[in-house]
């Protein structure tokens, strides 16, 4: 844990040094062929039935209008049972989604995102469950306050600056026996809720460096079965540098921390005990551009944590995505 | 101080107000869209899963428990609402027994459905260990099939000694002692030391037992047998000779009984949904 606070530390350091360096460059750097990035997504819910403003990534390349495909995979550990000695169980939560960025006028873009989840988890009792299918649709609108210029002469750092809102459609499945079988409630397809998103997104970008930090919160309502999960913060920061190897081909590699706050779930209006929570994960990816593609990997690892009441862990994160920039 | 007695008097009334609202005559709640409560007794020991044959560590008294039998009897149940009104379940259909046993001819009971409770928010459970002096005065004619029951669980002495309200049986080790056979068996020891005790455990803060036709609540109750030898009064096997019948031991063992348990978490299911 300590060893990436410090991995990211040092690579803060390098950052401003090579900016530093860098700096005389400016005007010729800033000719060549910009990558497009996909870099600061991964802000998932722990929930597994999310897909909202924080798994969506809407903080990466705020500039760029792409579509794609990416699969996430969210490995949770929880207690199956109540006492001191109750044992660990395994749970994994995949995604597979479409998604994709459209502008609608010079000013306001709309995010877009279409999960398909395949979560399985086996109990103590050997006993396995497994859900699949759809789960909730989530669109945002965003308004650019500052958005990077297009033209190449431009000089110095470039702001970007977006605020928006959405909403998640209830189009994926919640079902309560679901939540029955262990102490983590997200082992569901959806919230089966109306859920409200704000989200702010903010880039800076100077030379092939690049820092972008989100925050967004989801408002979650009360479900048809009376359950209501509870409101989430998500937030993050990423740095990056982009390398140029040839024209058409960058490599750019990512690092940064992120978290989420999870208020307290209620069912028939009663708060769920062992619910609610925060995380604090630290970050790495890799995205390779040649031409319109981008191919990323990233991973995320908890530094800190306490879910559930400490009952469920989240053990790691990992997606995988491919996006074609329109 | 006079504000206080006051108080209680503006309570009172409002109490009796309420409840001539919403009871019969007989002080008892309307019974509309009743439904059904499942109580589940989880059994541990110090906070551990009890497992029957498996060796605990050491408790607070030095001795470490294998237990082989964990029988009790659970009785006259009332359930209590948000507002404090008590919904006493008939007494006649109010005992139960658990029990979890190596004896694999005897199937585990751990858990009590109560039907036709009244619908209501349900904050508490009060219920008794054991038989209390009424169940007991009615003799043979009034205990029906419970009697029979009991006695398949090993949960009755003869007739006039009565029921064995708790019947924990194992081996143990100590500092000096190595797996030595104990018997813990908790009863009446006369009209005026009955040792049976009445237990109120309440439901976690903001929870509650949401009780109507359309739900199948389950509560989950833990109990914890390391307890009965340590909760309050610390009772060692070995300075009971390995065996607690009556007299000063059975005394203090139900002087803890009612620390044995508490309410772990209330699932609030629809009815035709059950718990993994």
């Amino acid at each position: 844990m300590k060893n990436l606070i410090i991995i990211g530390c040092l690579f803060g350091l390098c950052n401003a040094f090579a900016m530093h360096k860098t700096e005389s460059n400016d005007s010729l750097q800033t000719t060549v062929t910009t990558a497009k990035h996909y870099v600061f997504d991964d802000f998932c819910d722990t929930c597994g039935c999310s897909g909202n403003g924080g798994s969506m990534g809407f903080g990466t390349g705020l500039d760029t209008n792409f579509a794609g495909v990416r699969y996430i995979s969210q490995s949770y550990k929880s207690r199956d049972g109540i006492f001191n000695d109750s044992p660990w169980i395994d749970e994994n939560f995949n995604t597979l989604q479409t998604w994709g960025r459209v502008p609608v006028s010079k000013r306001f873009l709309i995010n877009a995102i279409v999960p398909y989840h395949f979560h399985n988890r086996e109990f103590a009792d050997k006993s396995t469950q497994d859900i699949s299918g759809l789960g909730d649709i989530t669109v945002l609108g965003f308004y650019k306050i500052l958005a990077k210029q297009d033209s190449i002469m431009v000089v110095g750092p470039q702001h970007s600056l977006q605020v928006g809102g959405g909403v998640k459609i209830p189009t994926g499945s919640f079902d309560r026996a679901n939540n029955t079988g262990s102490v983590n409630t997200s082992f569901q397809l959806g919230t089966g809720s109306w859920d409200y998103i704000t989200a702010v997104n903010y880039g800076l970008s100077h030379n092939n460096w690049g820092v972008s930090a989100m925050l967004n919160y989801t408002f979650k309502s009360k479900n048809s079965k009376d359950y209501q999960f509870g409101n989430q913060l998500n937030y993050g920061v990423n740095t990056y540098k982009t390398y140029y190897i040839t024209d058409a081909f960058a490599l750019t590699p990512v690092v940064g921390v992120g978290g989420e706050n999870y208020s307290k779930d209620e069912s028939y209006s009663l708060t769920v005990l062992n619910t609610g929570g925060d995380v604090f994960f630290g970050k790495v990816g890799l995205e390779a551009s040649y031409n319109k593609y981008s191919l990323g990997v990233t991973s995320m690892l908890p530094i800190q944590q306490n879910l559930n009441a400490g009952k469920v862990e989240v053990k790691n994160r990992f997606s995988l995505y491919l996006n074609i920039n329109i | 101080m006079k504000t206080n007695i006051l108080k209680s008097i503006l309570v009172s009334f409002s109490l009796i107000a309420l409840a001539s609202c919403s009871s019969d005559d007989d002080g008892e709640m309307d019974n509309v869209n009743p439904g059904m409560v499942t109580i589940e007794f989880d059994s541990n020991f110090a906070g551990n899963e009890l497992t029957i044959g498996n060796a605990n560590t050491a408790n607070t008294n030095g001795e470490a428990l294998t237990v082989t039998r964990f029988n009790y009897i659970v009785s006259n149940i009332v359930l209590i609402d948000e507002d404090g009104m008590e919904y006493t379940y008939p007494k006649e259909n109010s005992y139960f027994i658990i029990s979890e046993d190596s004896n694999d001819a005897l199937a585990d009971n751990t858990s009590i459905v109560l039907n036709d409770v009244p619908a209501g928010k349900y904050t508490a459970i009060k219920f008794g260990v054991g038989v209390d002096k009424e169940k007991y005065d009615q003799g043979l004619s009034g205990a029906g099939d419970f009697w029979d029951a009991a006695q398949e669980y090993d949960m009755t002495w003869s007739w006039a000694a009565g029921y064995k309200y708790i019947n924990f049986e194992g081996t143990y080790t100590s500092a000096t002692i190595t797996d030595e056979a104990y018997k813990v068996h908790l009863g009446r020891a006369s009209d005026e030391v009955t040792n049976y005790t009445e237990t109120t455990i309440n439901v976690p803060s903001g929870s509650a037992i949401i009780v109507n036709e359309d739900m199948a609540p389950e509560v989950h109750v833990t109990t914890d047998a390391s307890a009965l030898l340590t909760a309050s009064e610390a009772v060692s096997l070995e300075a009971y000779g390995n065996a607690i019948m009556g007299g000063e031991g059975a005394v203090k063992v139900a002087t803890n009984v009612p620390l044995v348990f508490a309410v772990d978490h209330v699932h609030n299911n629809e009815a035709g949904n059950s718990s993994h």
